[in-house]
């Protein structure tokens, strides 16, 4: 069995490894490793669950603009606020 | 140009409304190389931990566009982000451009060094000797570079990778590096900011730096003090909730404590920025965000973190 270890993976945002085994040509196992942790769990703890609409969007710096809207429709829920169409 | 055109230039965007230093910075560096025979800037580009806002945000830029900064201002030999080789390859390159480049090129860091358990929490590359930690390679490449870029406010001053309690142990790079770093602060970035720092690098060296190694250029004045609604604040109007006009100091506005440019630069080809779209500056190019922002709709007495420093409420305003 063959071990190939490919990394890094560019092109990307953030940080990847691949790691395959091969066995006769064949693909027996794939281990793809995203090779960073900030452990944003922690981060978001003891925070004023408002502040989740702003620290969250610091995740990812490409689809912040989902995780800052998705936090704020939280807030809406937990909040009961009925917000109109237009100011969604 | 000379230095003190393009300092002038870079400062009287303030008052310009068709925001002439982006429009003037190309062609001005690129006469400037051609006059004094210098090439491109050679820049080895490392992502750390952060969330990639900053390549995001520097790929915005307008006049130059990211082409035009490719092609006349700088040759990028290595970014996880934006080079076609990969693998071992990829890092084959890194090394080579190290040895060839020592002590000519400029290293950019985008986002913090995590510093606890050997920094094993960022892992630039796996290799068959054992992990490359972004703790390795920027002090590495930061004894061998000419400059030190830190690009966002991760890199800068550790920003919220390093956020409490900071499981990582991240810190900003200036932290592992004895030497200068250049600190180009934001979350993310603007990308006038990173493009005119490089720009100044180019053609002059080294700008002048503040109390935390950034760039005058854009970090002399505080948000407060040129803010559109500062007049409201003056008068002590202030917005009862978010959506009203008035000043946001009532909904946890950092402007009056946090130095950029932002209310006349402004975002995404100088077409908004945070308070003219009804939400609070957090304060993301300091030292202290996202911590000594929050809780971010609180106002600046009641936030965390009791500020020492009195905020400049814009005594000195022109
Ligand atoms: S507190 Fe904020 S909204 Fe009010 S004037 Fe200052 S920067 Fe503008």
């Amino acid at each position: 069995m063959q071990k190939i270890l490919f990394s890094p993976v560019t092109r990307l945002s953030g940080l990847l490894s691949v790691e395959l085994s091969v066995d006769q040509g064949t693909i027996t196992e794939a281990d793809v490793s995203a090779t960073m942790f900030r452990g944003f769990e922690y981060i978001m703890r003891n925070h004023h669950v408002t502040d989740a609409v702003y620290l969250t969007q610091r995740i990812c710096g490409i689809c912040s603009m989902a995780h800052g809207a998705v936090a704020s429709y939280l807030l809406d829920q937990l909040y009961d606020n009925d917000i109109n169409e237009n100011a969604q | 140009m000379e230095k003190v055109d393009f300092i002038k230039l870079c400062q009287d965007s303030a008052k310009a409304n068709n925001h002439e230093l982006s429009a003037k910075l190309l062609p001005s560096a690129r006469q400037y190389l051609l006059e004094h025979g210098l090439g491109k800037l050679p820049v080895i580009w490392l992502e750390t931990n952060d969330s990639g806002d900053n390549n995001i945000a520097f790929m915005n830029t307008t006049y130059p566009y990211l082409n035009q900064v490719f092609r006349d201002m700088i040759d990028l030999l290595y970014s996880n982000t934006f080079m076609a080789a990969q693998g071992t390859d990829a890092l084959q390159l890194l090394e080579d451009t190290m040895n060839h480049y020592q002590g000519k090129f400029t290293l950019v860091v985008e986002g913090a060094v995590p510093a606890k358990d050997g920094g094993l929490y960022n892992v630039i590359a796996r290799t068959k000797k054992g992990p490359l930690t972004a703790l390795d390679a920027v002090v590495r490449l930061g004894e061998a570079a000419q400059y030190v870029v830190a690009i966002g406010t991760c890199a800068s001053f550790g920003g919220a990778s390093s956020a409490a309690p900071n499981v990582t142990g991240s810190v900003g790079i200036s932290q592992v590096l004895k030497r200068q770093v250049i600190n180009v602060s934001g979350c993310p970035v603007n990308p006038d900011w990173f493009v005119g720092t490089l720009a100044h690098l180019l053609m002059y060296g080294p700008p002048e730096v503040d109390e935390l190694n950034r760039p005058k250029l854009f970090y002399g004045a505080t948000v407060h003090r040129h803010c559109q609604r500062r007049s409201y604040f003056d008068n002590k109007e202030y917005a009862k909730q978010l959506g009203d006009i008035e000043c946001m100091f009532s909904q946890g506005c950092s402007g009056p404590r946090t130095g950029s440019d932002c209310p006349y630069r402004q975002w995404i080809n100088h077409v908004s920025w945070p308070v003219k779209v009804n939400t609070p500056c957090i304060g993301c190019t300091n030292r202290d965000f996202p911590d000594g922002s929050a809780p971010f709709f609180s106002p600046l007495p009641q936030k965390t973190t009791s500020h020492k420093q009195q905020p400049d409420m814009g005594k000195e305003r022109p």
